[in-house]
């Protein structure tokens, strides 16, 4: 079994911090703080002085943060969908409930680099998991979840075929079930699971040599099999990609 | 068969927003808000679940758009008990007067037990590209700059003035009023401001007041009609329709094909387009149309509504929690104004799970009229402002009704018009 991360390249963010430039770093599932040796030492040493230390504020708001689903609900659908935000011109009422945890959210999305990206497959991969083996809260976040894959297979649909105001009806089913895209008198009928978003999605490989991916395994993270559609649909062929 | 989850329904709603910035709506206004107060009409999810949707959507779309300031918005708020609304005795001005260089258009007086409230109207000339055209910001805007003018009545008592809180920006002028404390002889027959005589005119329209039950409705039914009822306030764009129809049908709650579909679907066509002040004069064919949608439609750019001025002051009773107030009715060609008072303020839009009050009115020939609110501002609990109503009212009419519709009931002020030898101020 490969680790969700596989495939999925590092990514930096430069952080202003203790008077330098520091580097946070996204690798293989986890976000590092280079230039800091012991981060837990450095917070309680921190904390005692009263002082705060950027990177590892980074790290914190990250690790609370990157399981929630309302990341997928704000964070960019793609290349079409480009955040335009200023953190600092953004304004909070810290009154309302929940929201209070909303301008950490931002403030994630608005690191820079691909760090935004990072933390979205982050949260994509944490719901996949739990849609496996289950969650208490999964019933309440179900239609963030549904609503985080519709929102991307329409964007990636519509972008692919060439038709902006393209009818999209998705079914989320279960990983293991039949995957299908049909086109219907109406647009498209969709069955894709949640774990297309991680899988495949997050990976940059939704639309390949221009077909449609809608499964990409791997049994060494290095040589990928996709499993895709030219645009008519109805010819499903796989081909082999191997990143060594 | 996949049970509908209103939820899953509403966010896929709001990704197809995503996708379509023409769609996208600040705040309040969100395109998304059609489709959840319906959903919530049908019992479909709770108003509170229903707004977080909303909300979601509203910070995903400003989030995109690079402006800066609040990235959601809290829901809207229920209407809340006011304070009973107390008779005013109303006095119509409408007269010009020179003011620093300018005219300044008075146009009525309402006389309170302490005192009273004069509105007043200042036209800006119209503002370049890049002006700010609001009145704190412009130099001079002030009618009557930093000190309020003298006023005097015919009974020679002379209340204290101060600049009242009320007032607002309209297209192209400037709402304000003055605030008097003290002694207005009720009888008066003009005011001196600075020196310049207004008269007061009184001429009192004769009026009833009670509240009637609203015609016994599904709850999804009086959703849909009243919507179409309630245009944008100002500019009286008519609510579409079909984002509304769309979720009550996914959901359910409506058949695609039923007897109501097909009655709102034939009204919302012939419904006008465009905002109340662009609109042509054209009649619609209108049979066929239920009531009282076929009498407000088959009147539609009528342009022989006659020419006065009532002075009414009449209080109706609470009805569903809310009071409105009908100080003047003024008739002119293509339809007639309402100054009115309510009590809660309305303004704004309302919570997912209240119907929105609508302002129709209906006269003795079985005509019908529908007002939007096109100004006003905000005092304390209340509101005051003006109601445009259209078409224009039936000449032959002898009686109108105005209406007030809340939740299930609607509260009435019944007037007596005048006959059409008095059809001049």
């Amino acid at each position: 079994m490969t680790h969700w991360w596989a495939g999925i390249p590092p990514a930096e963010v430069t952080v202003p911090c203790g008077g330098d430039s520091h580097t946070v770093r996204w690798e293989a599932g986890e976000l590092i703080a280079v230039d800091h040796g012991d981060p837990e030492g450095e917070v309680t040493a921190a904390a005692r002085a009263g002082e705060s230390v950027p990177c590892l504020e980074l790290l914190r708001t990250w690790s609370r943060r990157a399981g929630h689903p309302h990341v997928l609900t704000l964070a960019s659908r793609g290349p079409t969908d480009p955040l335009n935000l200023d953190i600092d011109e953004l304004r909070f009422d810290y009154g309302a409930p929940r929201r209070q945890t909303e301008e950490q959210t931002l403030r994630l999305l608005a690191a820079g680099g691909r760090l935004p990206d990072r933390l979205q497959a982050t949260t994509a991969a944490i719901w996949t998991r739990r849609l496996r083996t289950g969650h208490a809260q999964l019933e309440t976040v179900r239609p963030q979840l549904e609503a985080a894959l519709y929102g991307r297979v329409l964007r990636t649909l519509r972008a692919w075929l060439g038709e902006p105001q393209l009818a999209v009806e998705l079914t989320m089913i279960g990983p293991e079930e039949q995957r299908r895209i049909v086109h219907t008198t109406d647009g498209v009928d969709v069955s894709l699971p949640f774990s297309w978003l991680p899988d495949v999605w997050m990976r940059g490989l939704a639309v390949t040599f221009g077909r449609l991916c809608i499964a990409a395994d791997t049994t060494d993270g290095a040589s990928w099999t996709l499993h895709t559609l030219g645009p008519g649909l109805a010819d499903l062929s796989q081909f082999t990609i191997d990143t060594r | 068969m996949v049970a509908f989850d209103a939820g899953v329904y509403l966010r896929r709603l709001g990704e197809r927003l995503l996708d379509d910035s023409d769609q996208q709506q600040p705040g309040h206004w969100s395109a998304l808000r059609g489709a959840a107060a319906a959903l919530v009409v049908a019992g479909a999810i709770a108003a509170d679940e229903a707004w977080w949707v909303i909300d979601d959507y509203a910070t995903a779309t400003r989030i995109r758009s690079g402006k800066p300031g609040f990235v959601h918005f809290g829901p809207p708020l229920r209407r809340h008990e006011a304070d009973s609304l107390m008779p005013r005795q109303f006095r119509v001005i409408d007269q010009e007067i020179p003011v620093g260089g300018g005219q300044v258009l008075v146009r009525d007086l309402a006389i309170t037990a302490d005192g009273g409230t004069l509105r007043y109207r200042r036209c800006l000339d119209a503002p370049g590209p890049g002006q700010v055209s609001r009145l704190s910001r412009r130099p001079g805007g002030f009618p009557w700059n930093h000190t309020p003018p003298d006023i005097i009545d015919s009974d020679g008592h002379r209340p204290e003035v101060r600049f009242g809180d009320g007032g607002r920006d309209g297209e192209g002028y400037v709402d304000g009023e003055l605030a008097l404390r003290g002694t207005i002889a009720p009888e008066a027959t003009w005011l001196e401001i600075d020196g310049t005589r207004v008269d007061l005119h009184g001429r009192m329209g004769r009026w009833e007041v009670g509240i009637e039950a609203l015609e016994d409705r599904s709850s999804v039914e009086r959703f849909l009609w009243r919507h179409l009822a309630v245009a944008r306030p100002r500019s009286g764009i008519t609510t579409a329709l079909e984002p509304l129809i769309q979720a009550l049908v996914a959901a359910g709650a409506l058949e695609e094909g039923s007897l109501l579909l097909g009655d709102l679907r034939a009204v919302a066509a012939r419904m006008p387009r465009r905002p109340l002040h662009q609109r042509r004069i054209t009649r619609a064919s209108t049979p066929g149309l239920v009531e009282p949608w076929g009498s407000l439609l088959g009147r539609l750019g009528s342009d022989d509504g006659p020419e006065w001025t009532l002075v009414l002051g009449a209080v109706a009773p609470t009805c569903d929690g809310v009071q409105f107030a009908a100080n003047s009715i003024t008739s002119d060609l293509d339809g007639f104004e309402v100054e009115f008072d309510v009590a809660p303020n309305l303004g704004g839009v309302s919570a997912l799970d209240e119907l929105p009050v609508a302002w129709w009115a209906r006269d003795d020939l079985e005509n019908h009229y529908l007002g939007i609110p096109t100004g006003g501002g905000v005092r304390g609990d209340s509101a005051q402002g003006t109601m445009r109503y259209w078409p224009a009212l039936d000449p032959r009419a002898k009686r109108l009704d105005l209406l007030m519709c809340v939740e299930s009931h609607q509260a009435v002020v019944s007037v007596s018009l005048p006959e059409n030898s008095e059809n001049n101020r």
